[in-house]
């Protein structure tokens, strides 16, 4: 197989797909989930499926249900979802260093489909890649998990009174189990472990502090704020002493 | 419920429909100074490790002996990922333990 061949659009398309594909476990019990709140909320299927479609993403979609149902405003609505997904601010401004020469479609298309699970995916590909990011790579793994979300939001609005709930409960879990396994495989991966470890213990212990007394989103964006910010102080300080 | 879900579907989808694009549209072209570039280094483990932060502890089921069943999940499916290196054995590992802890 020639060398063109290998780096070929397609290629990097199909490997995008291949890279989502352990994700996808994850995807479909919170998907699944979600549509089926979306029905025990009073919602038809076609608007269970415009939410995943053009709302993609989870956590909203599960405060959508919740504020619609008990009398808020659209705008009150408009506000609570957008500070639930203000941590997106965080995630595309650090993708935006992969699409220095993408095209204005392409950063479209990248952006409004990038969740937290396939940026974890993609920041993982980018390190182990000198910090390249195909687009055809990043469409694969974006369209993967957003078709499968749509699919696993409606086969839920379908199928939910079939599952028991216990089984529900453990699958929702799978949703952690995906964030540490991109943690994990980050910190494997990375060229500054023991600073990637003071970070990750720093926001840990933040959100655990501000427990009960702020948003648990509000504490997110805190967290990821103040940890990143001592690490690349300890960066930038040890760099500086080996000078 | 909200008498026009329609319009609410579409505020809400424009609203993080801008908050996703606006950063990428913005910031693609410009050189981040150094100062930015190892800041952005430290988002990935910094955010993720919020998120799972975030959700184990909203879990509040305890096993029989006492301790998170959330926590616990997260420790085997931490060290099961940390062993096979495989993204799909941690998000399976972590339905299964979260199963067993349930009813232990």
């Amino acid at each position: 197989m020639s060398e063109e061949t290998v780096e070929s659009p397609f290629m990097h398309f199909r490997q995008g797909v291949i890279a989502c594909i352990p994700t996808l476990l994850g995807y479909w019990p919170v998907g699944f989930a979600c549509g089926a709140i979306g029905v025990a909320s009073g919602f038809s299927i076609y608007q269970i499926g415009s939410l995943a479609i053009f709302l993609y993403t989870g956590a909203a979609q599960f405060l959508f249900y919740s504020m619609a149902t008990t009398g808020s405003s659209i705008l009150q609505i408009a506000i609570a979802v957008a500070f639930i997904n203000l941590r997106y601010l965080l995630i595309n401004t650090y993708m935006a260093q992969f699409f220095r020469h993408a095209n204005l479609f392409e950063k479209l298309v990248g952006s409004l489909i990038m969740t937290d699970e396939t940026f974890g995916v993609a920041s993982q590909y980018a390190r182990r890649h000198n910090d390249r990011l195909p687009f055809a790579w990043l469409l694969g793994l974006n369209l993967t998990a957003w078709l499968n979300w749509i699919m696993s939001s409606i086969a839920g609005a379908l199928l939910a009174s079939a599952l028991p709930n216990w089984l529900k409960d453990s699958l929702s879990f799978s949703l952690v189990g995906m964030f540490v396994g991109l943690l994990v495989l980050a910190f494997q991966d990375s060229r500054t472990r023991i600073l990637d470890l003071i970070v990750i213990i720093i926001a840990i212990a933040i959100v655990i502090l501000s427990q009960g007394h702020i948003s648990n989103n509000i504490t997110v964006i805190g967290a990821t704020l103040i940890a990143a910010t001592i690490g690349m102080t300890l960066l930038m300080t040890t760099a500086r002493g080996k000078r | 419920m909200i008498t026009h879900v329609g319009w609410a579907i579409f505020v809400v989808s424009a609203v993080t429909a801008a908050i996703r694009a606006l950063p990428i549209l913005f910031l693609a072209q410009r050189n981040f100074p150094i100062l930015v570039r190892n800041w952005l280094v430290f988002i990935p483990p910094a955010i993720l490790s919020a998120i799972i932060a975030s959700e184990v502890i909203q879990r509040d089921q305890t096993t029989s002996f006492g301790l998170s069943v959330g926590i616990l999940a997260t420790a085997v499916s931490l060290i099961v990922c940390a062993v096979t290196k495989s993204l799909f054995a941690a998000v399976a590992v972590s339905i299964i333990a979260y199963f067993i802890f349930q009813n232990l």
